[in-house]
């Protein structure tokens, strides 16, 4: 499956734990944790945004055609999901999108928060300024944590 | 350079997973979530594999692999460079992983369905504090006044405490008491085996009284698989169950749910975020588990760990030293029983087949403590008795006591307490060593059933 279906795109703005990774020429991985996630007007593309500051490693890797993989996780459901991709371009998130990156962390921070971490302590997580990662989708799947984690998702 | 990762042992608790970055050989990154990445030494760190995934084939393939940790206190953020070196299937540092993911399989009804499948150890070949993480002045994380020090004089109270006993009743008590007082733990209780398949809490503290009388057989949930293996375990409930929970989920959806048993609702803290349970052990026998909880995720750790194996290690001695059949002369006083026509008897029920009494339409107590109780009334209703002994009770056949180490003080223990809870009119009031009253009030009504 290389496109988002309406319930994935309904997850992925349900206020998710989310992780970015890379990789440089040697194959040495780099991660970092995403601040949001937008699904384009075509459905096998999405916009990954990373933190300029805590992300910094991570987009010093990034460029059009450099693989890029993309996990979320819902925090009381342990719902989860990886995306495989190419990343077509990276440019700086817009002040219009910054309301969207704003909901999407702030879901985040709020679902700890329900979990017992203080809001005082999840809300000093810098999401901003940050950088829009655009990549094509090659592969979606399914993380849950069990038996079928790392299954390849199929169109419906 | 590498600074002591010993330092930074809370993000090492698995309160926030972490996340894990692999590369297959082909280029493609894989990122995923880690329930907890083990610390072993300053150098090293070990991924727990439960399941055959990518992770693991990416690292067969390509050892390089990196880590991001949070401190779950202040929520900064680490990054660690990570090279695998082996995977280990045997020996302590297998074991102690094994036996975490083991207590939250089972205590997710899961045993055998998911399980450590290897320790993945790997090198620490750099390590990151993320600067620009987070914003604002951390919050104050003070460390215990006086650290071991001030722990030593605690563990010297307790020990004044449980030295000071005379009977198990009183032991446990003061021992639960001791732990809020001296060390700030709220909620805790000590189960005893009852016969050798379960354990059955005979003191609680923080609980109410309904925590007396739960049972939890061995094997099952984290307090079974401490009982059954006779290691000390501590978990972050709300994660570590939530992940138990979500393999569940999965395993139902795939149509494997027929073999899975229903999920075990722990005795206590229906919203515990920690517990720490500890086997107490004498000479290689298990005579209890003591188990603490707290809804500070951070409430107990590696310190908590090993002072606590001290005093559970007193507690224990104690325990067994106080279990020893007291021999006391036999002091059979009668009382002058209730009128027949009193009014409203209290109905009591005894079925057979296993062992169980009802008071009214409410269980009350089984297995030995039931059949011991049933005794006890019989011989009251019938001749009028009101004293007793425990001795009588060690050489009663129909009780089917061990010739050893009959456990029988923590039944009685056990019973006293229910008697207390869920029916108040029967007493049974300690009145010397190894002696006690038989208190009724109002008229009696016994029936037997199969």
């Amino acid at each position: 499956m290389r496109e988002l279906t309406d319930d994935l795109v309904a997850f992925l703005d349900s206020g998710l734990s989310m992780l970015a990774a890379s990789r440089d020429a040697e194959l040495r991985p780099t991660v970092s944790r995403a601040v949001a996630i937008q699904p384009g007007a075509d459905r096998g593309v999405v916009t990954v945004f990373l933190s300029d500051a805590a992300a910094a490693s991570l987009l010093a890797l990034l460029g059009p055609g450099v693989p890029l993989a993309f996990t979320c996780t819902h925090v009381a459901t342990l719902r989860t999901l990886q995306l495989k991709g190419i990343v077509t371009r990276v440019r700086p998130a817009t002040e219009d999108e910054r309301p969207m990156i704003a909901r999407q962390s702030g879901g985040y921070t709020d679902a700890l928060s329900v979990i017992g971490f203080p809001p005082s302590v999840v809300r000093r997580w810098v999401t901003w300024p940050a950088t829009a990662a655009e990549m094509r989708i090659h592969s979606i799947f399914e993380q849950t944590p069990g038996p079928g984690a790392g299954q390849r998702m199929e169109s419906p | 350079m590498i600074p002591r990762l010993s330092r930074y042992a809370r993000c090492f608790q698995g309160v926030l997973p972490s996340a894990l970055a692999t590369c297959a050989r082909d280029g493609t990154p894989n990122v995923t979530y880690v329930s907890q990445v083990y610390f072993v030494d300053d150098r090293h760190v070990a991924l727990s594999c439960q399941f055959f995934n990518k992770t693991r084939q990416n690292l067969e393939e390509n050892p390089h692999a990196e880590v991001e940790l949070w401190d779950p206190l202040t929520f900064e953020c680490f990054r660690l460079r990570l090279r695998f070196l082996r995977s280990e299937t045997s020996g302590p540092l297998f074991e102690t992983m094994a036996l975490r993911i083991q207590a939250i399989a089972s205590h997710s009804g899961m045993t055998g369905v998911f399980k450590l499948r290897s320790a993945d150890v790997c090198e620490v070949t750099h390590f990151e504090e993320i600067t620009g993480y987070t914003t604002g002045p951390a919050p104050t994380t003070i460390e215990p006044e006086g650290g071991p020090l001030n722990e030593l004089r605690g563990l010297q109270c307790l020990s004044a405490r449980v030295s000071r006993a005379t009977n198990l009743d009183d032991l446990l008590t003061e021992t639960l008491v001791a732990f809020e007082d001296i060390f700030g733990f709220r909620h805790s209780m000590v189960l005893v085996p009852d016969g050798a398949s379960r354990l059955v809490t005979i003191a609680s503290r923080g609980y109410g009284r309904t925590g007396v009388g739960a049972e939890v057989a061995f094997g099952d949930g984290v307090i079974g698989t401490v009982a059954q293996e006779q290691r000390l375990i501590r978990v972050g409930g709300t994660r570590d169950l939530a992940y138990g929970r979500a393999v569940r989920d999965r395993v139902v959806d795939a149509g494997g749910g027929g073999a899975l048993r229903p999920e075990i609702p722990l005795p206590g803290l229906t919203d515990a975020a920690a517990q720490l349970a500890l086997p107490l052990i004498v000479q290689d026998r298990l005579v209890g588990v003591l188990v603490l909880e707290s809804r500070d995720p951070l409430a107990f750790d590696e310190w908590h760990e090993a002072f606590l194996q001290i005093v559970a290690t007193q507690v224990a001695i104690a325990m067994d030293r106080l279990a020893a059949p007291d021999e006391d002369d036999d002091a059979a006083e009668t009382a002058e029983l209730p009128a027949a026509d009193a009014p409203a008897p209290l109905r009591l029920t005894f079925y057979a087949s296993d062992d169980c009494v009802f008071a009214g339409d409410e269980y009350l107590v089984r297995n030995v403590p039931g059949k011991v109780l049933w005794r006890l009334v019989t011989a009251y209703v019938r001749d009028g008795r009101t004293h007793f002994t425990n001795r009588e009770l060690r050489l009663d056949p129909w009780l089917g006591l061990p010739e050893l180490r009959d456990n029988l003080e923590s039944r009685l223990i056990l019973l006293r307490r229910r008697l207390e809870e869920k029916c108040p009119a029967i007493r049974m009031v300690p009145c010397g060593r190894g002696k006690f009253r038989l208190e009724v009030e109002g008229r009696l009504e016994l029936i037997e059933r199969d």
